[in-house]
């Protein structure tokens, strides 16, 4: 008796049989298969330091921790020309949230534009809930893309996020930034309402409406030292069959497995998993993926950057498997 | 008028859970009568449970259903237990008994079909796979027969689905088992936000043009008025509602679409439930009483580690032939 | 007994039939009679999933519905081919409908009668030496009008 992966089908149909890794220098990593020849090479930035107002229940400020910290006094340009120097050629620009929200971008957006305009540098931020007003300084600013969470449930918003919004803020904060044309990577964090599955549907039913460039999946990591420590992800079949119910309800979009997800063999299996149901990239593959992924008739290629840059594959050297 | 080449078009609005069955069902008899073929649509303005002509009341939960829950229709048509609420508009289109074809699933299908059309009209690409589907999910519940002389396709355009509510109205023998059919459920079955005015107005061109008809805007003749009154009382009274006992089953079994159905059994101390799509497994949990939960996709794991070959041929024999 | 093959349907060709609605009947001797579906009603039903009959001791009419069958979420009427009173209703074809699919003359029979009129009904039945060149002609018109596969 076979297992049915309807959606591989489906995508092979859409995309062909390219398959997309990514391992950008958000951390060190390598595999059997892969180590990345230049780690520096797209490199994430918050501009809060450690700081944030939220302290969600499932971060903390944890993942703040792995990011270069740029300083309130500090000019992000002068930051991202060393850098630059040093042989990054991408950023994420991200940081912890006000209590409103979002990323506290408004002070920035004159030095990423000139980082845009000065340096041949991809720059993508992530936003969080946005305001009409930062849409529009983004989209002027030139920034290649714009990564925020996508939230399906108020319950979750409230008790995860402590804010005080609700899901429409999320789904206004799309249109904001569709009316500007930006390229918006939209994540879903599976699990997040402590280790179980919520508002995830309606979040993927409102980024459905909207026109995306490209959408992370992710999946809820339990972190020491936060309240959602010791909790069980959600199960990896459920979680793989909401990976093929995005395939299913965003046929021509580009849908990726974010770098965000438990470790060891539930790593394994959500990576195969992908793999079967039509996704069509994987950030830092578990040791085997890519070779699975040739199994399954696919062909794979490798970059050095962010997952959510599905459309910058031209410019960037392809890496072969050592 | 020649009423022959005429599509009377009637769109009842937004009605009581009762009349939302009890409408159409008036304009089979009108039909049978030699009324007109009828387009009609309707917005049910409360939460129910309908049940097919065929199905036993068993099916549904006892807590979720019936006098202490919602209120429960028996319809004149098939399918099994469904859930509705307001997020929903109804059509039927009815039709004199002699537009069959000898092919009882071709002549639902032609009277379906304008029906994807007029999706496609509102920009949903739906197409028809034995039941209208959007890729994989399914987006309409439809169901057909024969009542009197007429011909009746229902279907429904779901706006907002309950998916959790959905699968909480079905009586299932273990939560695994109505955990999986709810997971399925969301999995393989969509709501298309829709525009129901523009539908109606989509349906209806797509159904006169089908057909070769000239539509007008109708109402209820009064002998449909009549019948309509006594549908009310037929449908609310415990003898009808009750149907008839079901068909007894070796495990039970649920359909989420025309493909996908999910399973249950006990072999011995283990309760077994499935998820199948086209005879192949989507999923398989494994449970015992003191506890233990395996799920996995591998059927041979799971036969291993439970020590039960038999495993393997219960779900094998599950996998052979969709629930109707 | 004597199961002829018709254009690829099986026909029993001692028994009587209604080829409107694919009905057949077996004289069991006297009044009673035996009522089920052929071979090429099977075919345009669908796979059967649901069968109802009326009860026992129902007065039922020819050309009348006898009880219901569900395929493809399609319900539709069994007609009868005869007037009588139901004597007998196979609970195993209700129980399994599969059983009507697999052995639709023999152990999937619907109902027993006993006929009201069979004298006077039974001219209205396809028998003999009729039914294989009138049987045939069914699947030749079903087959124009796309209803069956060539």
């Amino acid at each position: 008796m076979t297992v049915s992966t309807e959606t591989f089908d489906l995508r092979r149909r859409v995309f062909g049989d390219v398959i997309e890794f990514y391992a950008p220098g958000l951390k060190r990593w390598e595999t059997s298969e892969w180590r990345p020849a230049n780690p520096r090479r797209f490199l994430p930035v918050s501009v809060t330091g450690t700081a944030c107002a939220l302290q969600c229940d499932h971060c903390q400020a944890n993942v703040l921790k792995g990011m270069i910290s740029a300083r309130a006094a500090d000019d992000l340009y002068h930051l991202a020309r060393r850098l630059w120097d040093e042989g990054t050629d991408g950023l994420l620009i991200s940081g912890g949230s006000t209590r409103s929200g979002g990323v506290p971008l408004a002070r920035h957006l004159a030095a990423i534009a000139r980082i845009k305009r000065e340096l041949p540098m991809r720059v993508v931020v992530h936003s969080g809930v946005v305001a009409p007003e930062i849409a529009e300084g983004l989209a002027e600013a030139g920034v290649d893309g714009v990564m925020l969470d996508i939230i399906g449930a108020d319950e979750t918003i409230r008790d995860v996020y402590h804010l005080d919004l609700t899901t429409a803020d999320f789904e206004r904060s799309l249109a904001c930034l569709a009316d500007q044309g930006l390229r918006i990577i939209p994540h879903i964090v599976i699990g997040l309402h402590y280790g179980r599955f919520l508002g995830e549907w309606t979040a993927l039913e409102m980024i459905a409406r909207h026109p995306v460039s490209t959408l992370i999946l992710v999946v809820l990591m339990p972190l020491v030292g936060t309240p959602m420590a010791g909790i069980d992800p959600p199960p990896a079949d459920e979680v793989v069959d909401f990976f093929a119910l995005a395939r299913s309800t965003m046929p021509d979009t580009k849908i990726n497995l974010g770098c965000g997800r438990p470790m060891g063999s539930m790593k394994q299996e959500l990576d195969r998993g992908a793999i079967d149901v039509g996704l069509n990239g994987i950030a830092y593959p578990a040791d085997g993926a890519i070779a699975y992924a040739r199994e399954r008739g696919l062909q794979p290629r490798l970059y050095e950057f962010c997952c959510s840059l599905t459309w910058a594959g031209e410019g960037y050297r392809e890496v072969t498997i050592r | 008028m020649d009423r022959s080449a005429t599509l009377r078009v009637i769109d009842f609005g937004t009605v009581t859970p009762l009349r939302s069955q009890t409408l159409w069902h008036a304009i089979a008899s009108g039909v049978s009568a030699g009324g007109p073929p009828t387009l009609a649509f309707c917005r049910p303005g409360g939460r129910y449970v309908s049940i097919g002509f065929h199905r036993s009341i068993d099916e549904l939960d006892p807590e979720m259903c019936g006098p202490t829950g919602l209120a429960v229709f028996r319809r004149m048509v098939g399918g099994g237990p469904v859930y509705i609420d307001p997020g929903q508009l109804f059509f039927q289109m009815v039709v004199p008994a002699d537009w069959a074809t000898a092919r009882r699933g071709e002549t639902i299908r032609r009277l379906l079909e304008p029906a994807v059309a007029a999706f496609r009209d509102v920009g949903i690409p739906a197409s028809f796979d034995d039941e209208i589907v959007l890729g994989d999910r399914k987006i309409c519940g439809h169901a057909g027969g024969q009542i009197g002389g007429a011909l009746v396709a229902v279907g429904n355009v779901i706006d907002s689905f309950d998916h959790a509510a959905a699968a909480s109205i079905v009586r299932a023998p273990a939560p695994e088992a109505r955990d999986e059919y709810l997971r399925q459920m969301r999995r393989f079955v969509a709501a298309t936000p829709t525009d129901f005015d523009a539908f109606v107005a989509a349906a209806t061109h797509r159904y006169a043009d089908a057909f070769a008809l000239d539509p007008f805007p109708g109402d209820l003749d009064a002998t449909e008025r009549r019948e309509l009154d006594r549908l009310d009382r037929l449908f609310v009274d415990p003898e009808w509602v009750g149907g008839v006992e079901g068909r007894r089953r070796p495990w039970w079994r649920v359909k989420v679409t025309s493909k996908v159905w999910v399973t249950h059994a006990r072999i011995d101390a283990l309760r077994v439930t499935a998820a199948f799509r086209e005879g192949r497994v989507r999923s398989v949990r494994v449970c015992t009483d003191d506890g233990v939960s395996v799920a996995t996709r591998n059927v041979e794991e799971v036969m291993r580690r439970f020590g039960a070959p038999r495993i393997g041929e219960l779900l094998e024999e599950m996998a052979a032939g969709a629930p109707a | 007994m004597a199961t002829v093959t018709v254009e690829g349907f099986p026909v029993r060709t001692e028994f009587s039939y209604d080829l409107t609605h694919h009905m057949w009947v077996e004289e069991l001797g006297g009044e009673r009679v035996r009522v089920g579906m052929d071979a090429l009603g099977l075919e345009t039903s669908g796979t059967l999933a649901h069968l109802m009959m009326v009860e026992v001791g129902t007065e039922v009419a020819r050309g009348e519905p006898f009880g219901s069958l569900e395929a493809e979420k399609y319900v539709g009427p069994l007609v009868a081919p005869l007037s009588g009173t139901v004597l007998a209703v196979n609970a195993d074809a209700v129980a399994s409908p599969s059983l009507v699919q697999s052995d639709p003359y023999g152990a999937g029979w619907m109902v027993e009668l006993s006929a009201s009129d069979l004298e006077g009904e039974r001219s209205g039945l396809v028998s003999g030496d009729e039914i294989v060149t009138r049987f045939a002609q069914k699947v030749t018109e079903y087959r124009l009008e796309g209803v069956l596969a060539e």
